[in-house]
Protein backbone atom coordinates (compact mmCIF):
# COMPACT_ATOMS: atom_id res chain seq x y z
CA UNK A 1 0.00 0.00 0.00
CA UNK A 2 1.41 3.40 -0.84
CA UNK A 3 1.84 6.06 1.79
CA UNK A 4 -1.01 8.22 0.60
CA UNK A 5 -3.51 5.35 0.88
CA UNK A 6 -2.10 4.17 4.18
CA UNK A 7 -2.27 7.73 5.53
CA UNK A 8 -5.89 8.13 4.48
CA UNK A 9 -6.82 4.79 6.02
CA UNK A 10 -4.98 5.48 9.25
CA UNK A 11 -6.61 8.89 9.59
CA UNK A 12 -10.06 7.58 8.76
CA UNK A 13 -9.74 4.99 11.51
CA UNK A 14 -8.14 7.20 14.14
CA UNK A 15 -9.25 10.79 13.54
CA UNK A 16 -11.69 10.86 16.45
CA UNK A 17 -9.10 9.51 18.85
CA UNK A 18 -6.59 12.06 17.66
CA UNK A 19 -9.07 14.87 18.00
CA UNK A 20 -9.94 13.80 21.54
CA UNK A 21 -6.27 13.93 22.46
CA UNK A 22 -6.16 17.47 21.07
CA UNK A 23 -9.18 18.31 23.21
CA UNK A 24 -7.48 16.87 26.26
CA UNK A 25 -4.35 18.90 25.71
CA UNK A 26 -5.57 22.13 24.18
CA UNK A 27 -8.59 24.19 25.26
CA UNK A 28 -8.38 26.95 22.71
CA UNK A 29 -10.38 25.87 19.60
CA UNK A 30 -8.06 27.55 17.09
CA UNK A 31 -4.95 26.21 18.77
CA UNK A 32 -6.64 22.81 18.92
CA UNK A 33 -7.18 22.79 15.17
CA UNK A 34 -3.55 23.75 14.66
CA UNK A 35 -2.48 20.95 16.98
CA UNK A 36 -4.69 18.49 15.10
CA UNK A 37 -3.15 19.57 11.84
CA UNK A 38 0.35 19.31 13.27
CA UNK A 39 -0.36 15.75 14.43
CA UNK A 40 -1.57 14.87 10.94
CA UNK A 41 1.60 16.30 9.48
CA UNK A 42 3.81 14.41 11.93
CA UNK A 43 1.96 11.17 11.23
CA UNK A 44 2.51 11.64 7.52
CA UNK A 45 6.12 12.60 8.08
CA UNK A 46 6.78 9.48 10.12
CA UNK A 47 4.72 7.01 8.14
CA UNK A 48 7.81 5.48 6.56
CA UNK A 49 9.16 4.66 9.99
CA UNK A 50 6.24 2.54 11.09
CA UNK A 51 7.74 -0.92 11.29
CA UNK A 52 4.70 -2.88 12.35
CA UNK A 53 6.19 -3.85 15.72
CA UNK A 54 3.24 -2.29 17.49
CA UNK A 55 -0.37 -1.69 16.56
CA UNK A 56 -0.68 1.25 14.24
CA UNK A 57 -3.20 2.82 16.63
CA UNK A 58 -0.66 2.67 19.46
CA UNK A 59 1.96 4.16 17.21
CA UNK A 60 -0.41 6.96 16.17
CA UNK A 61 -1.15 7.60 19.82
CA UNK A 62 2.52 8.01 20.55
CA UNK A 63 2.93 10.55 17.75
CA UNK A 64 -0.20 12.42 18.79
CA UNK A 65 0.89 12.58 22.40
CA UNK A 66 4.49 13.54 21.61
CA UNK A 67 3.24 16.30 19.33
CA UNK A 68 0.78 17.49 21.97
CA UNK A 69 3.47 17.56 24.65
CA UNK A 70 5.75 19.55 22.35
CA UNK A 71 2.85 21.85 21.60
CA UNK A 72 2.29 22.47 25.32
CA UNK A 73 5.96 23.10 25.94
CA UNK A 74 6.13 25.54 23.05
CA UNK A 75 3.23 27.57 24.34
CA UNK A 76 4.78 29.27 27.30
CA UNK A 77 1.69 31.31 27.99
CA UNK A 78 -0.66 30.07 30.63
CA UNK A 79 -3.85 28.97 29.03
CA UNK A 80 -7.24 29.37 30.57
CA UNK A 81 -8.71 26.09 31.67
CA UNK A 82 -12.18 27.48 31.33
CA UNK A 83 -13.52 27.73 27.83
CA UNK A 84 -16.91 28.98 26.83
CA UNK A 85 -19.24 26.20 25.77
CA UNK A 86 -19.91 26.54 22.09
CA UNK A 87 -22.28 23.82 21.00
CA UNK A 88 -21.47 24.46 17.37
CA UNK A 89 -17.90 23.34 17.89
CA UNK A 90 -18.97 20.12 19.54
CA UNK A 91 -19.78 17.54 17.01
CA UNK A 92 -22.10 15.59 19.20
CA UNK A 93 -24.85 13.45 17.73
CA UNK A 94 -28.14 15.11 16.88
CA UNK A 95 -30.43 15.11 19.86
CA UNK A 96 -34.11 15.93 20.13
CA UNK A 97 -33.76 19.21 21.90
CA UNK A 98 -31.36 22.06 21.83
CA UNK A 99 -31.30 22.04 25.64
CA UNK A 100 -30.12 18.47 25.67
CA UNK A 101 -27.48 19.26 23.10
CA UNK A 102 -26.26 22.13 25.25
CA UNK A 103 -26.26 19.87 28.31
CA UNK A 104 -24.14 17.20 26.58
CA UNK A 105 -21.90 19.88 25.13
CA UNK A 106 -21.46 21.39 28.54
CA UNK A 107 -20.67 17.98 30.09
CA UNK A 108 -18.08 17.29 27.41
CA UNK A 109 -16.49 20.67 27.98
CA UNK A 110 -16.44 19.97 31.69
CA UNK A 111 -14.82 16.58 31.10
CA UNK A 112 -12.06 18.12 28.98
CA UNK A 113 -11.56 20.87 31.54
CA UNK A 114 -11.10 18.26 34.24
CA UNK A 115 -8.76 16.16 32.10
CA UNK A 116 -6.82 19.32 31.35
CA UNK A 117 -6.24 19.79 35.08
CA UNK A 118 -4.47 16.44 35.36
CA UNK A 119 -0.71 15.98 35.09
CA UNK A 120 0.64 15.63 31.53
CA UNK A 121 1.28 11.88 31.83
CA UNK A 122 -2.01 11.32 33.61
CA UNK A 123 -3.82 13.10 30.80
CA UNK A 124 -2.19 10.78 28.33
CA UNK A 125 -3.06 7.67 30.32
CA UNK A 126 -6.68 8.62 30.95
CA UNK A 127 -7.24 9.51 27.30
CA UNK A 128 -6.09 6.01 26.38
CA UNK A 129 -8.23 4.43 29.10
CA UNK A 130 -11.28 6.32 27.85
CA UNK A 131 -10.50 5.17 24.33
CA UNK A 132 -10.48 1.54 25.54
CA UNK A 133 -6.81 0.81 24.96
CA UNK A 134 -5.60 -2.24 26.87
CA UNK A 135 -3.13 -1.98 29.75
CA UNK A 136 -0.53 -3.58 27.50
CA UNK A 137 -1.04 -0.95 24.78
CA UNK A 138 -0.94 1.87 27.32
CA UNK A 139 2.27 0.43 28.75
CA UNK A 140 3.71 0.32 25.24
CA UNK A 141 2.93 3.97 24.57
CA UNK A 142 4.08 5.27 27.95
CA UNK A 143 7.04 2.94 28.42
CA UNK A 144 5.77 1.89 31.88
CA UNK A 145 5.25 -1.63 33.13
CA UNK A 146 1.74 -3.05 32.89
CA UNK A 147 1.48 -3.25 36.70
CA UNK A 148 2.54 0.34 37.07
CA UNK A 149 -0.02 1.36 34.48
CA UNK A 150 -2.74 -0.46 36.43
CA UNK A 151 -1.85 1.33 39.64
CA UNK A 152 -1.73 4.70 37.93
CA UNK A 153 -5.03 4.16 36.16
CA UNK A 154 -6.83 3.47 39.44
CA UNK A 155 -5.44 6.64 40.96
CA UNK A 156 -6.23 8.78 37.89
CA UNK A 157 -9.78 7.42 37.64
CA UNK A 158 -10.42 8.42 41.26
CA UNK A 159 -8.89 11.84 40.70
CA UNK A 160 -10.94 12.44 37.56
CA UNK A 161 -14.16 11.25 39.19
CA UNK A 162 -13.45 13.61 42.07
CA UNK A 163 -12.79 16.53 39.71
CA UNK A 164 -15.94 15.76 37.76
CA UNK A 165 -17.96 15.58 40.98
CA UNK A 166 -16.64 18.80 42.46
CA UNK B 1 -19.76 10.29 37.90
CA UNK B 2 -18.84 6.67 37.09
CA UNK B 3 -15.98 5.89 34.75
CA UNK B 4 -18.33 4.27 32.22
CA UNK B 5 -20.36 7.48 32.07
CA UNK B 6 -17.18 9.48 31.61
CA UNK B 7 -16.11 7.07 28.89
CA UNK B 8 -19.39 7.53 27.04
CA UNK B 9 -19.11 11.27 27.34
CA UNK B 10 -15.53 11.15 26.06
CA UNK B 11 -16.57 9.16 23.03
CA UNK B 12 -19.35 11.62 22.21
CA UNK B 13 -16.67 13.98 21.04
CA UNK B 14 -16.15 13.36 17.36
CA UNK B 15 -13.81 15.11 15.02
CA UNK B 16 -15.16 18.36 13.78
CA UNK B 17 -14.87 18.87 10.07
CA UNK B 18 -11.60 20.66 10.45
CA UNK B 19 -10.41 21.96 7.20
CA UNK B 20 -6.91 20.60 7.03
CA UNK B 21 -5.88 23.04 4.38
CA UNK B 22 -2.32 21.93 4.25
CA UNK B 23 -2.49 18.17 4.59
CA UNK B 24 -2.97 17.48 0.92
CA UNK B 25 -0.37 20.08 0.22
CA UNK B 26 1.92 18.64 2.84
CA UNK B 27 1.59 15.06 1.66
CA UNK B 28 2.60 15.98 -1.86
CA UNK B 29 5.37 18.18 -0.53
CA UNK B 30 6.75 15.49 1.75
CA UNK B 31 6.48 12.89 -0.95
CA UNK B 32 8.41 15.12 -3.34
CA UNK B 33 10.94 16.04 -0.68
CA UNK B 34 11.57 12.44 0.31
CA UNK B 35 11.98 11.32 -3.29
CA UNK B 36 14.26 14.25 -4.02
CA UNK B 37 16.37 13.63 -0.93
CA UNK B 38 16.73 9.97 -1.83
CA UNK B 39 18.12 10.98 -5.23
CA UNK B 40 20.31 13.67 -3.72
CA UNK B 41 21.75 11.26 -1.15
CA UNK B 42 22.47 8.67 -3.83
CA UNK B 43 24.24 11.31 -5.93
CA UNK B 44 26.22 12.54 -2.92
CA UNK B 45 27.33 9.02 -2.08
CA UNK B 46 28.56 8.49 -5.64
CA UNK B 47 30.18 11.94 -5.67
CA UNK B 48 31.91 11.34 -2.32
CA UNK B 49 33.26 7.97 -3.41
CA UNK B 50 34.55 9.40 -6.71
CA UNK B 51 36.10 12.38 -4.96
CA UNK B 52 37.71 10.34 -2.21
CA UNK B 53 39.09 8.02 -4.86
CA UNK B 54 40.41 11.11 -6.69
CA UNK B 55 42.18 12.29 -3.54
CA UNK B 56 43.61 8.79 -3.07
CA UNK B 57 44.74 8.73 -6.71
CA UNK B 58 46.33 12.19 -6.53
CA UNK B 59 48.06 11.29 -3.28
CA UNK B 60 49.32 7.86 -4.33
CA UNK B 61 50.05 8.40 -8.00
CA UNK B 62 50.47 12.07 -8.85
CA UNK B 63 52.17 13.27 -5.65
CA UNK B 64 54.46 10.26 -5.28
CA UNK B 65 55.45 10.11 -8.94
CA UNK B 66 56.41 13.79 -9.10
CA UNK B 67 59.91 14.56 -7.99
CA UNK B 68 61.22 17.94 -6.90
CA UNK B 69 57.86 19.41 -6.11
CA UNK B 70 57.90 23.17 -5.79
CA UNK B 71 55.95 25.22 -3.25
CA UNK B 72 53.53 26.10 -6.05
CA UNK B 73 52.95 22.41 -6.84
CA UNK B 74 52.25 21.66 -3.18
CA UNK B 75 49.92 24.65 -3.05
CA UNK B 76 48.16 23.23 -6.10
CA UNK B 77 47.71 19.81 -4.50
CA UNK B 78 46.44 21.30 -1.24
CA UNK B 79 44.04 23.52 -3.11
CA UNK B 80 42.61 20.45 -4.86
CA UNK B 81 42.33 18.58 -1.54
CA UNK B 82 40.71 21.57 0.13
CA UNK B 83 38.24 22.10 -2.70
CA UNK B 84 37.21 18.42 -2.68
CA UNK B 85 36.93 18.20 1.12
CA UNK B 86 34.92 21.44 1.29
CA UNK B 87 32.50 20.43 -1.45
CA UNK B 88 31.90 17.01 0.18
CA UNK B 89 31.30 18.63 3.57
CA UNK B 90 29.01 21.38 2.34
CA UNK B 91 27.05 19.00 0.11
CA UNK B 92 26.28 16.63 2.99
CA UNK B 93 25.37 19.59 5.21
CA UNK B 94 22.44 20.30 2.89
CA UNK B 95 20.84 16.86 3.31
CA UNK B 96 17.42 16.96 4.98
CA UNK B 97 17.09 14.36 7.72
CA UNK B 98 13.89 12.43 8.20
CA UNK B 99 15.03 10.83 11.44
CA UNK B 100 13.28 9.82 14.65
CA UNK B 101 13.73 13.36 15.97
CA UNK B 102 11.05 14.28 13.47
CA UNK B 103 8.54 12.50 15.68
CA UNK B 104 8.86 15.09 18.42
CA UNK B 105 10.23 18.02 16.50
CA UNK B 106 7.46 20.42 15.61
CA UNK B 107 6.42 20.44 12.00
CA UNK B 108 7.13 24.15 11.83
CA UNK B 109 10.71 23.56 12.89
CA UNK B 110 11.00 20.77 10.36
CA UNK B 111 9.65 22.99 7.59
CA UNK B 112 12.05 25.77 8.52
CA UNK B 113 15.02 23.39 8.60
CA UNK B 114 14.04 21.88 5.26
CA UNK B 115 13.68 25.34 3.71
CA UNK B 116 17.05 26.42 5.09
CA UNK B 117 18.73 23.29 3.75
CA UNK B 118 17.27 23.86 0.30
CA UNK B 119 18.40 27.48 0.41
CA UNK B 120 21.89 26.31 1.33
CA UNK B 121 21.83 23.79 -1.51
CA UNK B 122 20.81 26.50 -3.91
CA UNK B 123 23.72 28.64 -2.71
CA UNK B 124 25.96 25.62 -3.16
CA UNK B 125 24.79 25.42 -6.78
CA UNK B 126 25.14 29.11 -7.54
CA UNK B 127 28.19 30.03 -5.43
CA UNK B 128 29.77 26.86 -4.01
CA UNK B 129 30.23 24.96 -7.25
CA UNK B 130 31.78 27.92 -9.17
CA UNK B 131 34.17 28.54 -6.23
CA UNK B 132 34.98 24.81 -6.14
CA UNK B 133 35.61 24.81 -9.90
CA UNK B 134 37.80 27.89 -9.62
CA UNK B 135 39.84 26.39 -6.75
CA UNK B 136 40.21 23.14 -8.65
CA UNK B 137 41.26 24.94 -11.82
CA UNK B 138 43.81 27.07 -9.99
CA UNK B 139 45.09 24.02 -8.08
CA UNK B 140 45.50 21.94 -11.22
CA UNK B 141 47.09 24.91 -13.02
CA UNK B 142 49.70 25.18 -10.24
CA UNK B 143 50.48 21.47 -10.64
CA UNK B 144 50.53 21.79 -14.44
CA UNK B 145 53.10 24.56 -14.21
CA UNK B 146 55.59 21.97 -12.95
CA UNK B 147 54.30 19.14 -15.15
CA UNK B 148 54.47 21.20 -18.34
CA UNK B 149 57.72 22.96 -17.46
CA UNK B 150 59.89 20.79 -19.74
CA UNK B 151 57.39 21.03 -22.65
CA UNK B 152 57.70 23.25 -25.66
CA UNK B 153 55.53 26.36 -25.70
CA UNK B 154 53.13 25.01 -28.32
CA UNK B 155 52.43 21.87 -26.25
CA UNK B 156 52.01 24.00 -23.17
CA UNK B 157 49.44 26.14 -24.99
CA UNK B 158 47.61 23.05 -26.26
CA UNK B 159 47.63 21.41 -22.82
CA UNK B 160 46.28 24.48 -21.05
CA UNK B 161 43.74 25.21 -23.76
CA UNK B 162 42.39 21.67 -23.70
CA UNK B 163 42.33 21.65 -19.91
CA UNK B 164 40.45 24.96 -19.64
CA UNK B 165 38.07 23.98 -22.43
CA UNK B 166 37.40 20.72 -20.63
CA UNK B 167 36.74 22.49 -17.33
CA UNK B 168 34.57 25.14 -19.03
CA UNK B 169 32.47 22.61 -20.93
CA UNK B 170 31.97 20.44 -17.82
CA UNK B 171 31.00 23.55 -15.83
CA UNK B 172 28.53 24.81 -18.41
CA UNK B 173 27.03 21.35 -18.92
CA UNK B 174 26.61 20.61 -15.22
CA UNK B 175 25.35 24.14 -14.47
CA UNK B 176 22.65 23.83 -17.12
CA UNK B 177 21.72 20.34 -15.94
CA UNK B 178 21.58 21.41 -12.27
CA UNK B 179 19.56 24.52 -13.12
CA UNK B 180 17.05 22.47 -15.08
CA UNK B 181 16.84 19.97 -12.22
CA UNK B 182 16.39 22.82 -9.77
CA UNK B 183 13.59 24.43 -11.76
CA UNK B 184 11.76 21.16 -12.41
CA UNK B 185 12.20 19.35 -9.11
CA UNK B 186 13.40 21.61 -6.32
CA UNK B 187 11.70 24.93 -7.08
CA UNK B 188 8.15 23.48 -6.79
CA UNK B 189 9.13 21.98 -3.41
CA UNK B 190 10.56 25.32 -2.29
CA UNK B 191 7.37 27.10 -3.34
CA UNK B 192 5.24 24.63 -1.41
CA UNK B 193 7.46 25.01 1.64
CA UNK B 194 7.16 28.79 1.43
CA UNK B 195 3.37 28.53 1.20
CA UNK B 196 3.22 26.28 4.26
CA UNK B 197 5.58 28.51 6.21
CA UNK B 198 3.49 31.54 5.33
CA UNK B 199 0.37 29.70 6.55
CA UNK B 200 2.04 29.16 9.93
Amino acid sequence: MNNELLFKQVIAENKDRIYRICCAYERDPDERDDLYQEIMINIWKSLDKFEGRSLISTWIYRIAVNTSLMHIKRSAKKRSLHAEVDVETLNIPETDSREEKIKIGSDIERLFECINKLQEVDRLIISMVLDDLSYKEIAEVTGMTTNNVGVKINRIKKELAKLMGS
Amino acid sequence: MEIEEIKNLWKEQKTRDIEIKSTQYYTSLLDGLKKNEKKVKRNYIIMSIVMLFTIFFIDKVAVESMTDKTMLTWAGFWMIYLAIAAIIYVSWATVIKFDVKGLTESSLEFLKTAREKLRLRNRLRTIGIPVYTALLTIGITFVYIQVTAPMELIYKVITYTLFYLFIASITVFSYKREKKKYLNEVKPIEDKLDTLLNEH
